[in-house]
């Protein structure tokens, strides 16, 4: 069984008088897809926002590769191999796709902040940043601007900035939300084959995906964790279904 | 940006020849004029690299700008030239060190709050300058002998000379443009842009954002105190008004007329300013109210200018994060 990647002891985060996560302990290793579900409101983007260091918690500690990165900010965390995308697509729309993913790759290489030109160095950052492009079937649309692309394919765009950064970790906030059928499909084969060589923690509604893709499965409400394991042993748990599941199927 | 072209470097090249001609061809109170414009140009493109590129709106650069000019003639020895060689470091490195102080006190702010800060800033430095002796006072100080930089006993330059001072004053504005654009073409003016566009994003991809603006809010201090240093240095005389908030708002004007997405902008911006200035000084005497219209009329038509300003100051429809995200997020770096 390979390491973690990360680990979270007993995270909690107040807004207020609002515990929008609180007491949450969960692992992703690499190699796997840890899917995090749970109704609206319940704390998952909080968490993935703690995972990043977009937020800072009110409580526990985040070790990534067993160093405590509590403290560290986001921009150091994404230097120490996380990755992320929000659930409100956020790139840069008034570049173009491949300035976009040029942008990530050249923020996590050698010379990030360089101050003269380099030829070389440029070569590099421009393969990276169409490698990723290639990686998520964006190679086609580089010289775009971002926001005259589709809703779905900015999702991609915001996927494929994250591996231009070449991290380790990859934490995904509700990647298919709004995307057609054939995109969404497209899109969890993806991220299936992202977990080689790293670890996913995948925040997603669409229970299809998460139950095709997921290796292991934490279910959230109100905050709390309210049950994790495999797939097949939280689909059974019958809090879960009585919670969350339970009522989804009914929508559905 | 891209990568200065060879022929980016020509265009240049042949403007600073075409303007270097100008001596030649109009009167000494011209090339004066001409000289003032290329400083106050300076001065705003050098706040535009915050502004516009870094989306810092400041309003204490004229502090910078003056305060160069001050340490000029505090160093300059009374009767004697004093050696450019060694006053123009000493300006524009007492320049960096007070704009790293106020960078790293302002800088976590955002916004309007932004603004405020700086403003206050300045506003202190104007009152140190104002208000005590150090300056002499409300006064002011004259610079009785210009700058030289001479080579033992030879005189290289001698900035009384009002074309070499034009022609300075011309290298330093075609040099700060070179240099602006060129850091834009770098991955460092990418950082600093991604940051002006989204500061979430560029956090998540791993870009120091607090680092990268304090450095561009330095550099473009130390730029704007190479002009307030020339600037010194032509009317040889400085009071504190060089340091207020006025000159400071003056060339945030220069920039919105001028338009905030070109390096050179600012120039034009500084041109239109200062030349009205002059005419209408010429033609009116009460020109103060007139000039202040236009300059209203002229900011609210300039295209872009202010929704520019407003978007980079985080006041329009279009900020991108929430301020209270934001400020969450902020907490962390
Ligand atoms: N910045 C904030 N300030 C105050 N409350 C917040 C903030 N962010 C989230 N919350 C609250 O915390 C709770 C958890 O929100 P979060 O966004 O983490 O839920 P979620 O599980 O991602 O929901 P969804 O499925 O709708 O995306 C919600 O009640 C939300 O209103
Ligand atoms: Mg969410």
């Amino acid at each position: 069984m390979s390491a973690d990647i990360l680990e979270a002891r007993g995270l909690g985060k107040r807004f207020g008088g609002l515990a929008a996560c609180s007491d949450v302990s969960l692992s992703v290793r690499e190699g796997e897809i840890h899917a995090v579900i749970g109704p609206n409101g319940a704390g998952k983007s909080t968490l993935i926002n703690l995972l990043s260091g977009d937020l800072r918690p009110t409580d526990g500690t985040i070790l990534l590769d067993g160093r405590d990165v509590t403290a560290s900010g986001p921009h150091q965390r994404c230097q120490g191999g996380i990755g992320r995308s929000y659930q409100k697509t956020t790139i840069f729309p008034e570049r173009t796709v491949f300035d976009n993913a040029r942008l990530a790759a050249q923020a996590t290489r050698p010379g990030a902040l360089a101050m003269r030109c380099d030829g070389k160095r440029r070569a590099a950052v421009r393969e990276a940043a169409l490698a990723a492009l290639a990686e998520v079937g964006l190679e086609g649309r580089a010289d775009t601007p971002a926001r005259a692309m589709s809703h779905g394919e900015q999702r991609q765009l915001e996927v494929a900035m994250v591996l231009a950064t070449a991290p380790r970790l990859v934490l995904l906030d509700e990647p298919l939300a709004g995307m057609g059928h054939a995109e969404a499909r497209r899109m969890t084969g993806l991220i299936a084959s992202l977990k080689a060589g790293r670890g996913v923690l995948l925040v997603e509604h669409d229970m299809d995906a998460v139950f095709a893709i997921a290796d292991r499965l934490t279910v959230m409400a109100d905050g709390k964790v309210i049950a994790s394991g495999t797939v097949e042993a939280v689909r059974r748990d019958p809090v879960v279904r009585a919670a969350y599941l339970g009522e989804a199927e009914e929508v559905a | 940006m891209q990568p200065l072209s060879s022929r980016t470097h020509l265009a240049l090249l042949a403007a600073v020849v075409a303007a270097a001609m100008l001596p030649a061809l109009v009167p000494d109170y011209y090339v004066q004029f001409a000289a003032k414009v290329l400083i106050l140009g300076t001065l705003a493109m050098a706040l535009n690299l915050a502004v516009g590129f870094g989306g810092l709106v400041s309003l204490c650069h004229a502090a910078f700008f003056g305060l160069a000019g001050y340490v000029l003639v505090l160093a300059a020895p009374e009767y004697d030239a004093p050696s450019l060689l060694l006053t123009l470091p000493l300006a524009v490195g007492v320049t960096v060190l007070v704009a790293l102080v106020i960078g790293v006190l302002s800088l976590r702010t955002r916004g309007v709050y932004f603004i405020m800060v700086t403003l206050a800033f300045g506003e202190m430095l104007f009152f140190l300058f104002h208000d005590t002796p150090i300056g002499g006072g409300s006064d002011g100080l004259f610079l009785y002998v210009k700058p030289v930089l001479a080579f033992g006993e030879t005189i290289l330059l001698d900035l009384d000379n009002p074309v070499t001072f034009y022609l300075v004053a011309l290298l330093m504005t075609a040099g700060c443009w070179w240099f602006i654009r060129h850091l834009l073409s770098t991955p460092f003016g990418d950082a600093l842009t991604a940051a002006r566009d989204n500061e979430r994003r560029a956090l998540a991809l791993g870009i120091p954002v607090f680092r990268v603006r304090l450095i561009a809010f330095v550099v473009s201090a130390a730029l704007a105190g190479l002009a307030g240093y020339l600037s010194a240095a032509q009317f040889g005389f400085v009071a504190p008004q060089m340091l207020g908030w006025h000159l400071s708002a003056t060339a945030l004007v220069m920039v919105v007329l001028g338009g905030t997405r070109r390096v050179a902008g600012p120039l034009a911006g500084a041109f239109v300013v200062t030349g009205l200035e002059e005419v209408l000084k010429y033609f009116i005497d009460d020109w103060k109210l007139v000039y202040g219209l236009i300059v209203i009329a002229l900011v609210l038509v300039a295209p872009g200018g202010l929704q520019d300003l407003a978007r980079l100051a985080g006041l329009g429809r279009r900020a991108s994060t929430p301020a209270l995200k934001l400020k969450e997020a902020n907490n962390v770096g």
